[in-house]
């Protein structure tokens, strides 16, 4: 289980303020929020890439692995990106285990292609497809398929549940998509103004917010 | 002027061209791991490090000269090596004096590139020299015209090898160190001869580099 | 940030005027414009020292200013013949004859020849204190010589053609093959051309422990440096023999001589090159003074107890 305790300023506006907020192994949270609400800053705490003032406890002897909202590809072929991760004398295995992987996400066709010259959406994908080659405690994944068309998004999505079911693995991600929340996660924390508003399972707070701020913002969505 | 059948002048050459590809190449190893540390890592005090590394950049030549001379002279801290007014030494100048163009350049150039691959390299949780190998693998091309410029100074350095070489005929001489004295003697036709085979030596480098890059471009499509 | 960018820049920007101001030579007001003698002289001269004590007493006495240009002896000579000096001041007479016979000397009313030979020193063999190779014992400056060669003991040419590296030359057993072309001189382990000055070649010989020849004002200048000795480990082996001996001579250059294009190595059309032979006269006349011989004659005396050059 992670605990984390963070704050984080940037000058005078605070971006993150969470208190004890706790992640449970095996687990899937959706982080909902408006822009600017702290999600990024929070998946970045937890994941250890941005400094804060707190502690995020139980991530010792873990494995992390966390995808930020712009990833990169590298200069290289897209099975080598995916590849990229693995330890080089495990390569010849694991290439085939990303081979079947790009497969499955409808990707095979792009195996040999240099990875910088994709489109965004494509980028996405085989980045995600990176994060899932290696097995991981908790994945943490910040709008994972915010570049992605409608028939991409659903095709990720089953391949990241299988990847959970398989695995085992807890998944913190953010989304602004309720619909993507409900697909994916047990449970869902709001977030505003970098603090957490409300925090439960996934129908309860979206079918019956307890914070009046959670209401305006579902009633936003709504509309 | 036909090299071949000058076993004086095939001797500068010879020397010039080890002393060149050696330094540049040592040059370019330490300057590329400082200048890729300097890039990658954000730490306290990493605005003085880059503003003394491009301070270094500006090193005059003759100074490294007399300050690697007095080192490795007779009675100098390092004199009992014995390698003063010779190639190796004359390696060991060139590459205090290139190292930090190197790494002064790694960092600059490479510093954008590091920026937006952080985050996702990051979030992989890789090892140290997996990093390094996809950030260099990001910034092939970019250290491709860092090491032409690195073999550029090397080639056509004068200040600094002449004072720990000695310009030692069939020793330590160089093209351009045999050029300025040529100058000394009024020789000039041999100087400027002399001057064009460095040209088209370092023409023959940026060939290969071209090729080397456009080799690159290629496999990226 | 904003604030702070702008403000590095006015100040890169004010920088940069300032030493544009600063190096601007034509911001300096000079009241008229001096009379000036060219002179291309070689390094060896330069180095001693002796230009630079009789300069401010020249420039008194005459009301000329003096620039000289000093390289090894080929490229000083090769410099006049471009028509960049009114004079030459070397110490090589088989170059400077050669200068002459080329037609680029002017006979100076009142002197009997082109070539003014003025002053004299002499060259020395230095080496190693303890002197392996018994040259200090030996019966002339050529058995001395021979001496280092048959030991095979380290020996630094300055192999730059310059009027030192010609004297030794001479000193060598001819049938050793050495030459100042280095292209088609014979080489040897122990001969080091060092293709460098004689203060570069001097420090050579001082971290190898090797022989050296040498003027003797360089010589013992550095030995006599002020931060203390910068050739402790060499001693002056032999001096004073007629085969060492270094004549300093001027040569004004003739204003109708063959000038060459230093881009073309063609010959100038005649008039293209302006030498200004009274200035030429002047400085020759100013030398070979009395005032300029007693001067000279003290040179050196009081920083190193000795005459470096005697006046002819």
């Amino acid at each position: 289980m992670i605990e984390i305790t963070a704050q984080k300023k940037y000058g005078e506006r605070v971006v993150l303020d969470v208190e004890k907020l706790r992640f449970v192994e095996g687990e899937v949270y959706a982080i909902i929020g408006t822009n600017g609400s702290g999600k990024s800053t929070l998946l970045e705490a937890i994941a250890g890439t941005l400094k804060v003032k707190g502690s995020v406890r139980g991530v010792e002897g873990k494995d992390v692995a966390y995808m930020p909202q712009k990833s990169y590809a590298f200069s290289m072929s897209v099975l080598s990106n995916v590849t990229a991760p693995c330890p080089l004398f495990r390569l010849p295995a694991e290439r085939a285990k990303a081979k079947r992987l790009l497969k499955q996400m409808g990707l095979h066709h792009l195996a040999r292609k240099n990875a910088s010259r994709l489109s965004g959406g494509e980028t996405q994908r085989v980045a995600l497809a990176r994060m899932l080659v290696a097995p991981h405690d908790y994945l943490i994944l910040d709008e994972p398929s915010a570049s992605m068309d409608v028939e991409s998004t659903l095709i990720s999505e089953e391949v990241l549940k299988d990847y959970l079911e398989r695995t085992g693995c807890a998944l913190i991600f953010a989304t602004h998509s309720m619909a993507q929340a409900r697909r994916l996660s047990d449970k869902v924390v709001f977030l505003d103004g970098g603090k957490v508003i409300e925090m439960g399972y996934t129908d309860e707070v979206l079918d019956n917010p307890k914070d009046d701020r959670t209401k305006a913002f579902l009633d936003n969505f709504a509309r | 002027m036909v090299i071949g059948q000058d076993p004086m002048l095939q001797n500068i050459v010879k020397t010039t061209l080890e002393m060149a590809f050696t330094s540049s190449i040592l040059a370019l190893l330490f300057g590329v791991l400082i200048g890729l540390v300097v890039a990658y890592n954000n730490f306290p005090g990493k605005k003085v490090v880059v503003v003394i590394l491009r301070t270094l950049m500006g090193l005059p030549p003759v100074v490294v000269g007399i300050v690697v001379f007095i080192l490795f002279s007779g009675t100098g801290p390092f004199g009992h090596l014995k390698l003063i007014y010779s190639v190796e030494l004359m390696i060991v100048a060139q590459v205090v004096l290139i190292t930090p163009i190197v790494a002064g350049m790694t960092e600059t150039s490479l510093t954008p590139i590091v920026d937006r691959m952080r985050p996702t390299v990051k979030g992989l949780g890789l090892s140290v020299p997996k990093k390094f190998f996809l950030v260099l693998n990001e910034g092939k091309y970019q250290l491709i015209a860092v090491y032409l410029f690195a073999f550029a100074r090397a080639i056509s350095e004068v200040g600094a090898i002449q004072i720990v070489g000695g310009n030692i005929l069939n020793k330590t001489r160089t093209m351009t160190t045999a050029i300025a004295l040529n100058y000394n003697t009024g020789d000039f036709a041999l100087a400027v001869a002399l001057g064009i085979i460095l040209l088209a030596i370092a023409l023959g480098v940026n060939l290969v580099a071209g090729l080397l890059q456009m080799g690159l471009k290629k496999r990226n499509d | 940030m904003k604030k702070l960018t702008s403000l590095a820049l006015v100040l890169l920007l004010v920088l940069s005027l300032v030493t544009f101001v600063a190096c601007d030579p034509a911001d300096t007001p000079s009241a008229e414009e001096p009379k000036v003698v060219r002179i291309s002289t070689t390094t060896s001269v330069n180095d001693s020292g002796l230009m630079a004590y009789l300069q401010p007493y020249f420039e008194a006495d005459t009301g000329y200013k003096w620039e000289i240009a000093s390289a090894g002896t080929g490229a000083a000579i090769k410099s006049a013949k471009y028509g960049n000096a009114d004079v030459i001041l070397v110490h090589s007479k088989s170059q400077e004859e050669a200068f002459v016979a080329d037609g680029f000397g002017r006979v100076v009313e009142g002197y009997s020849a082109e070539r003014i030979s003025f002053m004299y020193n002499y060259f020395v063999l230095v080496g190693p204190t303890a002197d392996p190779a018994g040259a200090k014992n030996a019966t002339g400056v050529k058995a001395a010589f021979s001496s280092i060669a048959s030991g095979s003991h380290t020996f630094i040419s300055r192999g730059d053609k310059s009027g030192t590296h010609t004297a030794e030359l001479k000193l060598w057993d001819s049938a050793l093959g050495l030459t100042n072309d280095p292209a088609t001189s014979a080489t040897y382990d122990w001969y080091v051309s060092a293709g460098q000055g004689m203060g570069a070649c001097l420090t050579m010989a001082n971290e190898q422990g090797a022989y050296c020849l040498t003027d003797k004002a360089t010589f013992l200048s550095m030995k006599n440096h002020a931060e203390g000795d910068k050739l402790p480990g060499l001693s002056i082996l032999f001096e004073q023999d007629d085969a060492m001996k270094n004549t300093y001579s001027m040569i004004a250059v003739n204003p109708n001589a063959p000038f060459i294009d230093s881009v073309t190595g063609e010959a100038l059309p005649e008039g293209t090159v302006t030498i200004d032979t009274e200035a030429a006269n002047v400085f020759i006349n100013w030398m070979t003074s009395t005032r300029a011989s007693e001067l000279i004659a003290q040179y050196g005396v009081e920083q190193y107890g000795q005459a470096l050059f005697t006046v002819m």
